[in-house]
């Protein structure tokens, strides 16, 4: 039943998904350039553990989220978690990461993306999953990345007029809100 | 107009009697003490005054509301309490008697806010209206066949209808507060007090078809006799339906669970109430507690008996003669029946969930008025009918 | 807000059949005609919260309300938002620990779990079996704890007092268990990365077998006094339906999507520490008392899980061995560069933690799933069409901790 991340790269290559650039393993995808070849490893060191990673396009990522959610195969139906990482202060990119679950197939899945933070614009997945919604809305505020086409682009859980992306890595924490001293 | 003016004159006639000097039926209990305890006799003009005085509401609510509603609001903890496995207050007075005092004072050196938005004089008049119905409706219940302040005729519709001034007094609390809260929870009250007060009222008629009077102490002196089987409880298969249909609409009445949307804590924070704060919100409660105590001693006059107990009060009767002695033994029997009724709506407070307003709504109008009605029906057909075959009726 | 933002941001407006006016007016049935009212009713915006009886916390929920019917709910985040996530960056592995207790404060050894298990994870780490056992053991004395929590408050939000008093005696009990081996109450840190933090006190386990057998006939009383209360059930069955479809489509987690009669645990599903060795069912939501998918059914599942936990503790109870409690790690843990989610059946459902690591002392990011977060983002697709008491009891339902919505 439960599917290999090999197994699903395959069957996605096999139906043609749109948007998938590489399959990448956790080191890499801990990496602000996943793509980067990796240093050899040293002799004797397990791993690397965690979770392979599927790199995709950002713009095409609702449609791969529809062909993982309908493809007979794969069957991801529920989109656990989208958040967004900053990799490095000077990392060129944002990394959107999407974790999928496929309850038919009780197998997880992590997508991840990559945006340029110069214009970090990622297509919204609410149309695909509406359990998007929250998610986004707080990577949206979190890490400034704007997801185009979210039905309710409003900041979450910070007040509507925060400024700056607290979790970017360059974030200056304020030093007043609205007159309370923060220091 | 004759139905308004007929407690004046009863008034008026039970002064007349106790200025007589004899214990008549109609006397004012007031007057009827103070003729009895003077050593020398006081002449009538200032026994009907000192009579009004006393028995006005500032002397009902000293001798007996605040004291009763202290206890109430005690045993409601301790019996809350020992049903949620809890001791419930133990620390002021023994058994904690004595919590209700200090909580009585903390109320009244509490800050009397008013809200900036509120409307003042409604504000401040809502709990002085819901007191005073509280007050009224004490006037008019009889403790004992020669205890009580005053035996109107039309007693148990004076009830009726004192009551529904509460319910002026919580819409104007709900409406005055300007807060939405309080609103809901006026028109809640509104709502349940106008569709509940006909079950009640048709429920409340049948045992006024049985005993032919609207006198609670009449209907209670009808009841008196050795067995018990003279309470209207048993007089036909109609009354003990009646007595439910009434006891739960009175709930409702009364804003108790599972009937409490007006102040449905977990909906509404507080409800109409959600404003007030120190002495004008327990005036709130106080009458909470004394309409609990009124609708269960009309159940108790009207369903269960008033102050006769079997075996009990016929032997005191016969012993002593229906003096003193007879009349203490009777208070305490009528006491004991109409707080075990308020007990029960302690229990079922805390043993039930809260019904929705819809459901409230469906239950009054699809249920309890046609049952009512049905009941009252019933038992006027028995009267007519069936108990003239058993050599009975009037 | 001003008004054009807030009517750009407002749900649509549904308008239940029978107590709207623009909808009916502009649709005709055969046989109807047309009356136009020269009353004009306006929607009342009610703010339910942050400070609300029932919002569990500080939930803010701004209803639009016709009178009793609500029809629009907006949720409002944040009040209790401590950057859980911003000092998961800023802090050690295993100082983040602790705040792991603070999300939902009522399954704390759930949380610690869930990230002791995350970084063990992108860590690559043997648990020593022992440990594994004592883990299950809390994971499952929390869900029960936790529960117990849920099945009090929902009573206080129906109108039922005594109920929650009775599930704080039992509550008490297991707070009383964990004080003796931890010695906190309620936030633990007891579950730690690579094991758990000591060994269980001599005689700790008769003690928690004398808690499942009194349990067990407690348990049987929650349904007399609640489960079966006719009110009760007229008060949560039909209300607040969320269909299978939706419930997956939303990302709902735990007893909502098992609520729904999905039969999906992770327990059983994806297993992790000693469940794949254990014997219990799935609860899943049957529409007894109404439709699948109400409120009794999400407000049962968790009555049943409490049993089936207890089932799975009777079984520890057996199998559980000795042997060293904590994994060969060093004071000062460093990861290897990796990046791993990793989720785990919290009582509330799926709590997941995505950890990114460039082999330093501290995370790059430690994302927290919260699954009260994504369960209440369905609260304005449930309200809607409701009547304001419905409302609380849909929220109560929903079984939120405020602490992990907003992290």
């Amino acid at each position: 039943m439960a599917k290999s991340f090999e197994q699903i790269v395959e069957r996605l290559k096999t139906v043609g998904a749109p948007g998938v650039i590489a399959a990448i393993d956790p080191e890499q995808a801990s990496k602000p350039d996943p793509l980067a070849p990796a240093p050899p490893r040293k002799e004797g060191t397990k791993g690397p553990f965690g979770d392979p990673h599927l790199l995709v396009e950002a713009k095409r990522v609702p449609e791969l989220l529809a062909v993982l959610r309908d493809d007979p195969e794969l069957r991801f139906e529920m989109l656990v978690d989208v958040t967004g990482v900053d990799y490095a202060k000077e990392a060129a990119n944002l990394g959107v990461i999407y974790a999928l679950l496929s309850l038919s197939h009780r197998t997880r899945l992590c997508l991840r993306a990559d945006v340029p933070k110069a214009d970090p614009r990622v297509p919204t997945a609410c149309a695909v999953h509406p359990g998007a919604n929250w998610h986004e809305r707080e990577a949206g505020e979190m890490l400034g990345l704007v997801f185009e086409g979210h039905p309710d682009p409003r900041n979450i859980l910070l007040g509507d007029d925060w400024v700056g992306w607290p979790l970017r890595k360059d974030y200056e924490f304020p030093v007043e809100y609205h007159g309370i001293s923060c220091v | 107009m004759r139905m308004l003016l007929d407690p004046l004159r009863s008034a008026a006639e039970a002064a007349a009697g106790a200025a007589a000097g004899a214990a008549a039926p109609q006397g004012n209990f007031v007057t009827d003490l103070l003729a009895k305890i003077s050593p020398v006799e006081i002449p009538w003009p200032l026994l009907v005054l000192l009579g009004a005085l006393l028995g006005s509401g500032f002397f009902l609510l000293l001798l007996f509301i605040t004291p009763y509603a202290m206890l109430a609001i005690w045993a409601e903890r301790k019996v809350a309490g020992h049903i949620q496995c809890r001791i419930g207050p133990n620390r002021v007075g023994p058994f904690g008697l004595l919590q209700s005092i200090a909580d009585g004072l903390k109320l009244l050196v509490k800050e009397d806010t008013i809200p900036a938005g509120a409307d003042k004089l409604l504000f401040v008049l809502a709990p002085a209206l819901v007191l005073a119905s509280a007050i009224a409706m004490f006037a008019a219940i009889p403790f004992a066949p020669a205890l009580y302040f005053t035996d109107l005729n039309l007693g148990v519709f004076f009830i009726l209808a004192v009551s529904s001034l509460a319910t002026i007094g919580v819409l104007m609390a709900g409406w005055s507060s300007n807060n939405k809260w309080s609103l809901y929870g006026a028109m809640r009250e509104a709502a349940a007090v106008i569709s509940y007060e006909v079950p009640l009222g048709l429920a409340l008629l049948v045992p006024v078809v049985v005993s032919g009077t609207f006198s609670l102490r009449g209907a209670a002196l009808a009841q008196e006799g050795w067995g018990g089987a003279a309470w209207y409880l048993f007089r036909d298969p109609f009354v003990l339906p009646a007595f439910l249909l009434f006891y739960t609409a009175a709930l409702a009445e009364t804003k108790r669970a599972p009937f409490d949307l007006p102040e449905a804590e977990s909906e509404l924070v507080a409800g109409f109430h959600t404003e007030y704060s120190g002495m004008r919100f327990s005036f709130f409660f106080l009458e909470e507690y004394a309409a609990m105590f009124v609708v269960s001693a009309i159940g108790a006059l009207y369903f269960l008996g008033g102050w006769s107990f079997p075996g009990l009060t016929p032997l005191v009767e016969h012993l002593f003669g229906r003096g003193w002695i007879f009349n203490a033994v009777a208070v305490g029997v009528f006491s004991a029946k109409a707080l075990f009724l308020v007990f029960v709506m302690m229990w079922l407070r805390w043993t039930l969930p809260r019904i929705r307003i819809d459901q409230v709504m469906t239950l009054g109008y699809k249920y309890l008025t046609p049952l009512a009605l049905g009941c009252l029906l019933g038992a006027a057909g028995w009267e007519l009918y069936v108990v003239p075959l058993f050599g009975g009726g009037r | 807000m001003s008004d054009e933002a807030r009517a750009a941001t407002a749900p649509p407006r549904a308008v239940p059949p029978g107590a709207g006016d623009e909808r009916w007016i502009g649709e005709l049935r055969p046989g109807e005609r047309e009356v136009l009212l020269d009353v004009k009713t306006q929607d009342m915006e009610v703010n339910m919260g942050p400070q609300h009886p029932s919002t569990h916390g500080v939930l803010r929920v701004l209803l639009r309300a016709d009178g009793e019917i609500v029809t629009g709910a907006q949720p409002h985040l944040g009040y209790l938002h401590r950057c859980a996530e911003k000092i998961g960056e800023s802090v050690e592995f295993l100082q983040y620990l602790p705040y792991t207790d603070r999300y939902d404060y009522l399954a704390a050894m759930n949380n610690n779990l869930g990230y002791s298990m995350a970084v063990e994870h992108v860590m690559g780490v043997e648990i020593p079996e022992r440990a594994q056992w004592i883990r299950t053991i809390f994971a499952e004395l929390n869900r029960i704890g936790s529960h117990l929590i849920s099945f009090g408050t929902y009573g206080l939000d129906i109108g039922a007092f005594t109920p929650f008093f009775y599930a704080f005696r039992e509550r008490e009990w297991i707070m009383a268990l964990f004080e003796k081996v931890c010695g906190a109450r309620l936030t633990y840190s007891y579950i730690r990365i690579g094991g758990v933090f000591n060994d269980l006190p001599e005689g700790w386990l008769e003690e928690l077998g004398r808690f499942l057998d009194v349990f067990e006939t407690k348990w049987a009383e929650y349904n007399d006094l609640l489960s079966y209360n006719h009110i009760f059930v007229e008060r949560t069955k039909n209300v607040g339906i969320l269909p299978p479809e939706k419930a997956i489509a939303w990302g709902c987690t735990g007893p909502m999507l098992r609520g729904s009669g999905v039969r999906w645990d992770l327990r059983k599903d994806l297993p992790y520490a000693m469940y794949p060795r254990l014997e219990f069912d799935v609860c899943v939501g049957q529409g007894r008392m109404g439709t699948v998918g109400d409120c009794w059914d999400r407000y049962f599942v968790r009555l049943l899980e409490m049993k089936e936990s207890v089932r799975i503790l009777r079984q520890c109870l057996r199998q559980i061995g000795p042997g060293p409690v904590m994994a060969d790690i060093p004071k000062t843990i460093r990861i290897p560069a990796g990046a791993g989610y990793v989720g785990v059946e919290n009582p509330r459902g799926e709590l997941g933690h995505y950890i990114v690591s460039d082999g330093g002392k501290i995370a790059r990011r430690c994302r927290v799933r919260g699954p009260s977060f994504c369960n209440l983002s369905i609260l304005p697709e449930l309200m809607p069409g409701t009547m304001l008491a419905d409302a609380v009891a849909i929220i109560g339902s929903v079984d939120i901790v405020v602490g992990e919505t907003d992290r």
